[in-house]
């Protein structure tokens, strides 16, 4: 043990990675005291907001691994919307199309009269 | 009579008589270890009248005395892993009695020497990929661009336009699986040189402190006669990585928190 450190600064930009570990890894063994800081008794709102925003970064999809959709029913849902857009949005191509082809022909027989 | 409660650090496999002067998390009491079936429980006395439930309930609301104490933990941990092998007990493991403590070694003995035999000579070194999705559009996607900006040529401009639009509806979610796909890449090519490899959430913004958000977070467990190959892969990678818009941060070594069950 006690080899060469690579990076273990307790600065601000790391105590993130301080409370990642603290609080939600190592053996999970209870005192006799109840102090769980990440547990929902004893969690306050503040607190909630740290904890809470890990899980708004995987909601946002930065949780790379659950956003293939044969892994996830989320994800599965979120491919469906999007097709359902994109049919959406073809639709809309194809009558701005046919629209735009039958304004030109209005145009040129107005034109020919003249 | 003061109430006082004993605070766990760790369970170490040795003792090493430089823990008994370091300071414990109160600033005031030094740690000792308490001693049973070969293993040492390694912990300092706390007042329970700053640590029982009733203040830690108003002291849970203080972010700045969460931040203070969870600095001045860690330190004391990597002080003490300095020494010994340790199995990290979470946050404010609190005992009422030094007969709770045996106890729980007691309790546990058979996970406790499971986890010390998996740990042994080897390290958590942590790595965490951050990525720019613009950086890497600028950087990686450049060509990919251009040569769809030529199919649009000689190409009416209604069309082109509906065409164009279609192309950056997608763009973005393409980026987004590239930058996944790269960071898994990086994630496999460097757990070739480790024991084990644990993925942990990645951490918002708020928690990092950091601008662009995080891809990977990733633990490896490595050999302490491979962590060079291992350290000098990531450097080769991160080199790589780096002109693509990534940015790669290597911690460690940590006591084994991602690989103790």
């Amino acid at each position: 043990m006690g080899s060469n450190s690579v990076n273990q600064s307790t600065s601000g930009s790391s105590l993130g990675e301080i409370l990642e570990k603290i609080l939600d890894k190592g053996v999970v063994i209870a005192g006799d005291i109840s102090i769980s800081l990440a547990d929902v008794e004893l969690l306050t709102i503040k607190i909630r907001l740290v904890i809470a925003s890990i899980d708004k970064a995987e909601e946002m999809g930065i949780d790379w691994w659950k956003t293939d959709p044969s892994l996830s029913s989320k994800a599965k849902e979120e491919q469906e919307r999007k097709e359902a857009r994109q049919k959406e949005e073809e639709l809309q191509t194809r009558q701005l199309q046919e629209q735009n082809k039958l304004l030109l022909e209005r145009l040129s027989k107005l034109e020919e009269k003249s | 009579m003061e109430n006082m409660g004993i605070l766990v650090y760790c369970i170490a496999d040795t003792y090493d008589n430089s823990i008994a002067d370091i300071v414990g998390m109160d600033g005031i009491n030094k740690l000792y270890a308490i001693s049973y079936e070969n293993l040492f429980a390694i912990a300092s006395d706390v007042n329970l009248d700053e640590y029982g439930e009733e203040s830690m309930a108003e002291k849970g609301e203080d972010i700045e005395w969460l931040k203070e104490k969870a600095t001045i933990f860690m330190g004391i941990i990597l002080k003490i892993s300095s020494a010994s092998s340790i199995i990290p007990m979470k946050f404010l493991t609190i005992f009422t009695s030094e007969n709770r403590v045996k106890d729980i070694i007691t309790e546990n003995l058979q996970q406790f020497l499971n986890n010390f035999a998996k740990i042994k000579n080897r390290e958590e070194l942590s790595v965490k990929i951050y990525c720019d999705d613009k950086k890497y559009k600028e950087k990686s996607m450049g060509e990919e661009i251009r040569n769809f900006e030529k199919t649009l040529v000689g190409k009416p401009k209604g069309a082109a336009f509906f065409l164009k639009k279609k192309y950056e509806g997608e763009l973005d979610d393409k980026i987004q699986n590239k930058i996944c796909n790269m960071a898994n890449n990086f994630a496999d090519e460097i757990s070739s040189f480790a024991v084990e490899m644990k993925s942990n959430k990645v951490l918002a913004k708020e928690i990092t402190g950091i601008d662009i958000p995080m891809v990977l977070n990733c633990a490896f467990l490595v050999d302490i006669d491979q962590k060079e190959k291992l350290t000098a892969k990531i450097d080769e990678l991160t080199k790589e990585y780096e002109e693509s818009g990534f940015m790669i941060e290597l911690t460690g070594p940590w006591p084994p928190y991602s690989f103790c069950e």
